[in-house]
């Protein structure tokens, strides 16, 4: 059997990997084999790229509003086109980002804006307990007043 | 002044620490989707936000002159061969990358073992463009960035060390499977793939996502203190054991740099590791630690064509001496 990378000697390595479940196989000769251990499979290898989840799911031919990127093309790269991409492609990533941090939520610093935001909706969870404890209470005049901060808050 | 001109604590195992951040604009594609169009606008609107920044366009500079940026450890290899608008503000410490992986990569670069400092300089100048700038991010991917590797602070804390006597008595391998498991990671010191030269490694944190800035710095601190310990041990030991032949390795290093006419990059490596490694034993003396590594970056390729005129190798390597010959008659 010829080696599947170089097309040239005789395969003697057979490489095999297993992502989420689904294992891949791929038969090579010494030389290229060496290669692929060092993770610089000619200039198509990615490490990274490898650890997408290649499987297609659902609406496999959608593109990212913003960059024009497929879940293919990210796959393939190891890189993703853009922020909105993150949004679109999100249940695809999120096993390959799991993989690569062994987390997957955030924690430490966040942009003004986002801080700004997160304190917002904690001032509004509190006002709306406050307004249907009003309402159970039926304190009218309470809930209205609550009512009327809350939509001001939401702008 | 960069942090190779002067000497900061730690000096004799730390060289630099570096704190850089990873931040992209929200309503731009990432690198692997720029156009030149949209390249040019994020370095018009970043230099917006630095006013008091220098600003040095890339696309300008001569191949040389940019290589020499990267011996400088200022900006990443990566960054010379970017196709589009980019280029390197910098202000005191801080030198902000527009236009490499992620359009923004802002860095403190400081001498010696100063984590705190570079992580409050490198977040200061973050704040600023957050402040001006819509930032790609997420709340529960924290920072978005071209590579997910990079997802959540986007921050990479790195330090760079000088382990002469772990490289020598074969430690390195071993510590760098026990840093993997704290999520820390060690390279050679011109980035991945590169050689332990001058027995240069730079550790740094792997892990962006789940864990906060402030830890990772901590983490970072504790392992390097860690790392020098050990050093300062094995050196001792060693020292103890083979004292005639450290002291003949160190004492002919210095005598090489001293009187040789004829110096490649490689070998000033080498006999730089060992000098600074007599330095820090006490056995060599005539030289200081500042003017070691100064000619350290000094000596490499590009910056040494700039700074001598000669680029060709044979005429680099005699430069190459000479320079080392006058700095070591000071």
């Amino acid at each position: 059997m010829l080696c599947e990378k170089c097309k040239k000697r005789n395969a003697t390595v057979l490489y095999k990997q297993t992502i989420n479940g689904v294992s891949e196989q791929i038969a090579l000769c010494a030389d290229c084999a060496n290669q692929f251990s060092f993770g610089s499979f000619g200039g198509d290898f990615n490490f990274f790229g490898t650890m997408f989840d290649k499987r297609p799911k659902s609406a496999p031919d959608q593109v990212c509003t913003l960059c024009g990127s497929t879940y293919e093309q990210i796959a393939r790269e190891g890189k993703v086109g853009c922020a909105k991409c993150y949004e679109i492609f999100a249940d695809r990533l999120r096993p390959s980002i799991e993989r690569i941090h062994g987390n997957s939520r955030h924690v430490g610093r966040k942009p003004k804006g986002a801080v700004e935001r997160d304190q917002k909706e904690e001032q509004l969870k509190a006002l709306r307990k406050e307004l249907s404890n009003a309402v159970a209470e039926e304190n009218f005049e309470q809930a209205a007043k609550l009512r009327d901060q809350i939509r001001a808050l939401e702008g | 002044m960069a942090w190779y001109e002067k000497t900061g604590a730690e000096h004799e195992y730390v060289l630099s620490t570096r704190v850089r951040f990873a931040r992209n604009l929200a309503d731009y594609p990432f690198a692997s989707r720029m156009d030149k169009t949209s390249a040019a606008e994020i370095v018009e609107r970043v230099r917006g936000v630095f006013p008091d920044y220098t600003y040095t366009d890339l696309a300008d500079r001569s191949p040389g002159q940019a290589r020499s940026l990267a011996e400088q450890h200022l900006i990443s290899p990566d960054f010379l061969a970017v196709p589009y608008a980019h280029g390197l503000l910098e202000k005191g410490d801080n030198y902000i990358m527009v236009g490499e992986e992620d359009h923004l990569r802002i860095q403190s670069i400081l001498s010696g073992l100063a984590l705190d400092e570079a992580y409050r300089s490198a977040s200061e100048a973050c704040d600023v463009v957050e402040d001006k700038l819509k930032i790609a991010y997420d709340d529960t991917l924290g920072y978005l960035t071209h590579c997910p590797t990079n997802l959540g602070t986007g921050m990479r804390a790195s330090v760079m060390l000088f382990l002469p006597a772990l490289s020598m008595t074969d430690s390195m391998r071993k510590i760098a499977g026990q840093l993997s498991k704290l999520g820390l990671t060690i390279r050679g010191s011109y980035g991945e793939g590169s050689e332990g030269t001058g027995y240069l490694y730079q550790v740094s944190n792997q892990v962006t996502l789940g864990v906060s800035e402030e830890d990772t710095v901590a983490k970072l601190a504790q392992v390097v203190h860690t790392m020098i310990e050990n050093e300062q041990k094995m050196e001792k030991t060693l020292f103890e054991r083979q004292t005639d032949k450290i002291e003949d390795m160190t004492g002919r290093a210095l005598g090489t740099l001293k009187y040789a006419h004829m110096l490649s990059a490689a070998e000033f490596m080498d006999l730089y590791g060992k000098v600074r490694m007599g330095l820090n034993l006490g056995c060599v003396d005539g030289v200081d630690y500042g003017t070691l590594d100064r000619l350290s970056v000094r000596v490499q390729p590009a910056t040494l064509a700039l700074e001598c005129g000669v680029s060709d190798p044979a005429g680099r390597d005699k430069a190459r001496a000479r320079m080392v010959r006058e700095e070591l008659e000071k």
